[in-house]
């Protein structure tokens, strides 16, 4: 199984770099998966400045991160919908001992921040100069860090 | 088939850094101690259940064939189970299943993973990418980092504290240490636990199960022909399951797993049984704050009651409910694939009345609780003595 890694050392040197219209933005650190429509959508989206998730059109039920289908009903009847990115920190680690891949990211802070209409998602917490609170207020942000590549992290408001 | 299924059967082999031996030579010692207190060999046994959770660790392929054959049952149907860390538990619930079906009289289930062939930081990337690796994987949390997030929403809620956590690493390694089976068979002070280098804020490495080799094996069959194996037969009186969204941020709670209450109130409801007759628990301590969880999620404890009952010792041999006395993921090991086996190995000698030091007086019923990552698979299954 190959696991395709991001050079971490050039991580914010990108900035700026236009992206051609045909590479398929990838999500994340790390890419474990083949990178399909639906990540490089969310993650283009992502960039714009946008977190777009997907909602049922016909039971309503409510993906984010988004899904090609509905689980619920099995409807293909999508609707983007973009989520407002302020957030309410649920949980949160610092990760000290990290896996291979991270290994010069280390420590770092994973969050579960929930938005306000209820969805919720797992990200990096960055800027923090002490220890978290559950409970304190966070936004959600898009980072590009590298030429195919971008990140959703959270951030102290 | 109406009949009860019996455990008539366990074996287990030493938990730990093996070096020098493969999967196959860990099954093979497990089934080498079964063999000591049975009446006999394995020509009578039917079809093996292999538990492995993953083959990136051992490098072999379609790893039942190979213990199968190793284990001297080649030419007889097998068949290879997983559910991450709940593979144990999730092989004999399907062998448990063949039997009552009808296909086989008798099923041997091993457990087994190698796992100390990769570095540990190899070991948390391989388990790591059990996480959902679209969306949270890409982020580097790892299985301390998932429960770690759970450790900080229980003491937000609860009040739940470092120490409290750390007293269940302490109480894991007061019984490991009298467990010859067990990995790390050390005592370890408190000040100790709290004080260990950091793996995923709040928990530490007292915090954390053992990366381990071991393999751990029982037999299955049915109750009227059982005396053939044995004169002390064990019986499974309940088996529930549940599961839980992919991604631990979809979660409802992050404070108890939804699937291990659902899987306790099944198999409470088809052993006929409560929570307050189970004499013994084995529970899924990959991580300290996943016990203190456990413990309330099986209803032996209040939500949020769970820490304080560790300091206070009601989880020790002679408290409300002895748990972990083998010592656990913590101080035993986990090698994934046998915990689960491992939690039934260890419950039917405490039901037999052969635990040794760490004996529980008079157990007649015990529970095994085994979760694979964090909460997408969890078997619980009720044992006992008749
Ligand atoms: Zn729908």
């Amino acid at each position: 199984m190959s696991v395709s890694r991001v050079n971490l050392s050039m991580l914010s040197s990108t900035e700026g770099i236009e992206m051609s219209e045909q590479q398929a933005i990838k999500f994340g650190y790390i890419t474990y998966e083949e990178t399909v429509p639906l990540t490089s959508e969310f993650a283009q989206n992502l960039l714009e400045g946008k977190i777009v998730g997907k909602v049922c059109n016909n039971c309503k039920a409510k993906y984010l991160p988004p899904r090609n289908g509905c689980s619920k009903c099995f409807s293909r009847d999508l609707s983007p919908f973009e989520v407002s990115p302020e957030a309410t920190l649920k949980a949160f680690t610092v990760i000290h001992f990290p896996p291979e891949s991270f290994a010069d990211k280390a420590p770092y802070i994973v969050a579960i921040g929930e938005f306000e209409d209820g969805t919720a998602v797992l990200a990096h917490l960055t800027g923090m100069t002490a220890m978290p609170q559950v409970g304190m207020k966070i936004k959600l942000v898009g980072q590009k860090i590298a030429q195919d590549r971008v990140v959703y992290k959270f951030v102290k408001v | 088939m109406d009949e009860d299924v019996v455990i008539v059967g366990g074996g287990h082999s030493k938990f730990g850094k093996r070096k020098g031996l493969g999967i196959r030579e860990l099954a093979f010692e497990a089934v080498e101690s079964l063999l000591k207190d049975f009446n006999m060999g394995l020509e009578d046994i039917d079809a093996s259940v292999i538990g492995i959770a993953g083959e990136e660790f051992s490098g072999q392929g379609a790893p039942a064939a190979v213990i199968n054959d190793e284990i001297g049952m080649a030419g007889k149907p097998t068949l290879r189970v997983e559910s991450a860390c709940a593979t144990g538990t999730a092989a004999i619930k399907a062998a448990y299943g063949w039997i009552k079906a009808g296909f086989y009289d008798s099923v041997l289930v091993l457990g087994v993973e190698k796992m100390t062939s990769v570095s540990s930081a190899r070991a948390t990337e391989l388990m790591a990418r059990a996480g959902d690796v679209r969306w949270e994987s890409p982020y580097g949390c790892t299985f301390p980092g998932y429960y770690a997030l759970f450790a900080s929403a229980h003491m937000k809620e609860y009040g739940t504290t470092k120490e409290m956590l750390s007293a269940v690493g302490v109480k894991a390694h007061h019984y490991g240490a009298m467990n010859p089976l067990a990995h790390l068979q050390k005592e370890v002070s408190l000040s100790e636990a709290m004080n260990a280098v950091p793996i995923a804020h709040p928990l530490n490495l007292y915090d954390c199960s053992l990366i381990s080799d071991g393999a751990a094996a029982v037999v299955l069959t049915r109750e009227s022909i059982a005396k053939k194996f044995t004169d002390t037969p064990i019986k499974i009186k309940g088996i529930g399951s549940g599961s839980d969204t992919m991604q631990v941020a979809q979660r409802k709670s992050l404070t108890s797993l939804q699937g291990a209450k659902d899987a306790a109130r099944k198999a409470y409801k088809m052993a006929g049984i409560t929570p307050n007759d189970v004499d013994v628990a084995e529970v899924h301590d990959c991580f300290t704050i996943a016990e203190i969880i456990a413990t309330e999620d099986l209803g032996f404890f209040e939500p949020g009651q769970g820490g304080p009952a560790v300091l206070d010792q009601q989880t020790y041999i002679g408290g409300k409910i002895p748990v972990n006395v083998d010592g656990g993921l913590k101080s035993k090991g986990h090698p994934l694939g046998a915990t689960g086996v491992s939690q039934a190995y260890e419950l039917r000698k405490q039901l037999l009345g052969e635990a040794g030091k760490r004996q529980v007086d008079g157990a007649t019923i015990g529970l095994s609780h085994n979760v694979g990552q964090s909460g997408q698979f969890v078997n619980v299954i009720i044992y006992g003595r008749d």
